[in-house]
């Protein structure tokens, strides 16, 4: 069809004017509509479908949201990735005599958990008891910044212009596409993988089992760049500093992923741990030889280990070891394998 | 002030247009040129009040230059165009060149000289060439005496203030004389508001998505991590798909908005993706730069007229000067030099051809498509050291990308920069949008939607369908692209050509 040849569908400019602007308002008020009564992220609804199943929230927000409110009532929070949301807080209340809140969000690296720390203690809710659980193989994540996944809470990052670009970008045209597609996988199909959360604790549940099978021993090595490891320790440095200065006690974790993960990194973690001298002297750890680390069933997926597991780390003083004993008992592990 | 910002689209837009038409539609012409004006300095102060005393300046004084050059004798006119034009490259130099050369003398000779860090004036590079064509002309009696409001809106006009395309006075000048202009043309603003609405989901859509999976790459690559061969590619294949989109996006912008005023605006990008060859390519990527290149600095070296070994030694320092202008460090010297050589080797090449008696014009879908993939290829390798912050950076991509870190793709992203899966799927869809789909114009090309700079067939084939039809299926997709990218504005990033 040729401009230079109208026929009976062309408009004329004008009318062409009154329909673009009358769809384009039509759709921007179903497209805001369904972004705020869908909300996959639950940022508008937060409360709602906490202890429901469901698709994975922006944790971020669900569980600043709640300690916006109720900081007041716990006194040590576990920071870390999606693997440290699932440790189960009444085990470190139970273990440490705490009152525990699990701050652990997707991807949560260490200027984010930084970013957190300091706004609770500017809310005066430092907590007593800082628990900070890392992994060895995932000592630097992606940048997202425009995962709405990941998208921190306002209060965290401040300022006016953040605000609106975070209520926006949840009426935008990203989550359009998400709470489409989400309203399509609970009419049409079941979605993989679901989630529970629990608002008032923090504690996660991955409802979904994959068959897993893990090698005693890695195929080769991988090892992390120093500039990694330096900005790792560097952050670390901060979140103790931040926690000493308001008489707070840092405790480290150290994620019980698979054996074979753990050897495969041995050279990251002498260099992690001899860049941590001075900063600190110890953390919790499953040892590398437990037979659990080899046990499929004890995971969700290769990256997630399950709230037993994460039970396990504490249970006993004696997984609290010194650096030197850790690198000691890795490089063991590591000699049989060869 | 950004073309891809809220502010913009429903404040600034709506009242410099409203403002223009109403002046214009009642004959105050003067009046509606002078709002035009006011409103296109106000969006230039937007970004730093304290260099609009400069564009000023810059306008005045090559105001003054052309009417003495038009009025004066030779041998005046000679030194008034050498005066012109030492200022104007004398204050391009010291804005932008000035930190450079004191840096790059300090390393060569050990010295250690200082020099504060000079802000970059927004739009300098692009207001100064306009300027100096305008002089060159003025000198070559090409101009006419124009009238200075209409002068100062042909170098402050917002559409193309910032980042092009570079105008020249006779496309813009006479425009602004016809009266058709003043009068609002529903159909003109329904053309620029389509071409607009394209070039807005190319810049918020298709270019910002992708640069989350280039960004981290160079940044890792700058850090002195170890890229896998995986993620090299990713980056460089997202920098580039990245760079076209941002700123063939923000060419149909401005083009667009320059319509909704009923002022065309030159074509500036014709699908350089899909170039045959590195020549094709200059033809097809920021054609007005590549016009005054040629036009006010190949032409003058001599161009072709003085043999083969100095038309090629001509093309080089015309890219290796156009690497220069688009940023002051060497790795722009060196990208520039390497599509100089690239120019130079291709047209040696289609000598030798042309003396085997080949018909350049005629080749087989097979060669086409290898012509394109190498092409491709060679602009994406040194897109990575246009992009890269230091040469290091860049031979660390480059050398991965061709399995300097090995070829394994089991472990194929260590560095967890991205998320890969997603990474290249959206890339390979962004790479078929631009090998097969048609582009802006083509799709725009029954309402003239631009001045046509390119060297050959715009084409018109029925695979460069769809086009562009006043019809309600048109509204309803203008209408949801436009909803779609205002939805994506809090992805907001600047235009990369803004840093040129």
């Amino acid at each position: 069809m040729n401009m230079n040849q109208p026929n009976h569908k062309d408009l004329t400019a004008r009318s062409f004017l009154r329909v673009m602007a009358g769809v384009a308002i039509a759709i921007a008020l179903v497209s805001v509509g369904v972004n705020y009564f869908t909300d996959r992220y639950y940022v508008f609804h937060p409360q709602d479908g906490v202890f429901e199943e469901i698709l994975e929230p922006n944790s971020r927000v669900l569980k600043a949201t709640y300690l916006d409110e109720n900081c007041e009532q716990f006194d040590a929070t576990i920071f870390g990735s999606s693997r440290a949301a699932v440790y189960p807080t009444s085990e470190f209340n139970r273990v440490f005599g705490t009152r525990t809140y699990n701050f652990g969000v997707a991807t949560g690296s260490l200027p984010g958990i930084l970013a957190r720390l300091e706004w609770l203690a500017g809310r005066g809710c430092m907590p007593g008891r800082v628990f900070l659980a890392v992994s060895i193989d995932r000592l630097r994540f992606p940048d997202r910044p425009n995962d709405l996944l990941r998208k921190e809470y306002p209060a965290i990052v401040g300022g006016a212009a953040y605000q609106r670009e975070f209520l926006l970008s949840y009426l935008g045209s990203d989550a359009l596409v998400s709470n489409v597609r989400k309203l399509w996988e609970k009419i049409i199909e079941d979605p993989a993988s679901r989630f529970r959360y629990h608002m008032a604790t923090g504690d996660a549940e991955y409802l979904w089992d994959r068959e897993l099978e893990f090698p005693a021993c890695p195929d080769g090595s991988i090892s992390t760049d120093a500039v990694t490891i330096r900005q790792f320790v560097d952050y670390i440095r901060k979140i103790k500093e931040l926690a000493d200065s308001y008489g707070s006690g840092l405790t480290l974790i150290w994620n019980p992923i698979p054996k074979a993960e753990q050897i495969a990194h041995l050279q990251d973690a002498r260099n992690l741990f001899q860049a941590l001298s001075g900063v600190a002297d110890d953390l919790y750890r499953l040892p590398v030889t437990d037979e659990r680390l080899l046990d499929g069933r004890n995971f969700h997926d290769r990256g997630h280990f399950k709230p037993e597991l994460g039970s396990a780390v504490i249970a006993s003083d004696e997984h609290r070891v010194s650096l030197e004993q850790l690198t000691l008992e890795l490089e063991q592990a590591a000699q049989l394998c060869h | 002030m950004l073309f891809n910002s809220y502010i913009f689209i429903f404040l600034f837009l709506p009242i410099t247009i409203a403002g223009f038409f109403l002046a214009g539609q009642r004959g105050h012409h003067r009046i509606a040129i002078s709002w035009l004006v006011a409103c296109s300095l106000f969006f230039y102060g937007w970004w730093n009040p304290a260099y609009l005393g400069l564009i000023l300046a810059s306008i005045l004084f090559n105001y003054a230059a052309g009417i003495l050059l038009s009025g004066s004798g030779l041998s005046k006119r000679k030194a008034i165009l050498a005066l012109g034009v030492a200022a104007n490259l004398g204050l391009l130099g010291y804005y932008k060149y000035a930190n450079f050369f004191v840096d790059s003398l300090n390393n060569v000779a050990g010295a250690a000289f200082h020099l504060e860090t000079i802000l970059l004036p927004l739009a300098i590079s692009f207001f100064t060439f306009q300027q100096i064509a305008y002089l060159v002309d003025a000198y070559r009696g090409e101009t006419r005496e124009y009238n200075f409001l209409h002068y100062c809106l042909f170098v402050t006009f917002f559409p193309q203030l910032i980042a092009g395309p570079i105008v020249h006075h006779r496309e813009m000048l006479p425009q602004f004389a016809r009266d058709a202009i003043y009068r609002f043309c529903h159909r003109d603003f329904i053309v620029g508001f389509t071409i607009f609405t394209l070039g807005l989901f190319k810049k918020v859509v298709l270019a910002d998505g992708v640069s989350v999976y280039a960004n981290p790459v160079f940044g890792a690559a700058e850090a002195g991590m170890a890229l896998s061969m995986a993620e090299a590619w990713g980056g460089a294949l997202a920098y580039t798909l990245q760079i076209y989109f941002d700123f063939s996006g923000y060419s149909d912008m401005a083009i667009g908005l320059g319509r909704m005023f009923g002022i065309r605006l030159p074509l500036n990008f014709h699908s350089p993706l899909k170039a045959v060859s590195i020549i094709e390519f200059w033809h097809r990527w920021h054609m007005t730069l590549s016009r005054f290149l040629r036009d006010y600095l190949y032409i003058p070296l001599g161009g072709n007229r003085k043999g083969p070994a100095r038309r090629y030694i001509n093309l080089f320092i015309t890219m290796l000067l156009g690497g220069l202008w688009h940023g002051a460090g060497w790795t722009f010297v060196v990208w520039g030099a390497a599509h100089g050589a690239a120019l130079a080797l291709n047209h040696g090449w289609h000598a030798v051809r042309r003396s085997l008696g080949h018909d350049l014009e005629s080749s087989t879908r097979l060669g086409r498509l290898l012509s394109v993939t190498l092409t491709f290829v060679f602009v994406t390798v040194t897109f990575v050291v246009f992009r890269a912050e230091t040469f290091e950076s860049a031979l660390q991509i480059i050398q991965a990308m061709f399995g300097g870190n090995g070829f394994a793709t089991g472990e194929y992203a260590p560095n967890q920069l991205a998320s890969w899966s997603d990474g290249f799927r959206f890339i390979a869809a962004l790479l078929l949008i631009a090998w097969l789909a048609p582009n802006t114009q083509q799709i725009m090309r029954d309402f003239d939607p631009a001045f046509d700079t390119y060297r050959g067939s715009l084409g018109d084939r029925p695979a460069e369908r769809p086009r562009f039809v006043i019809t309600t299926a048109w509204a309803c997709v203008v209408a949801l692209l436009f909803v779609y990218a205002i939805g994506s504005l809090t992805r907001v990033s600047e235009f990369l050509y803004f840093q040129f």
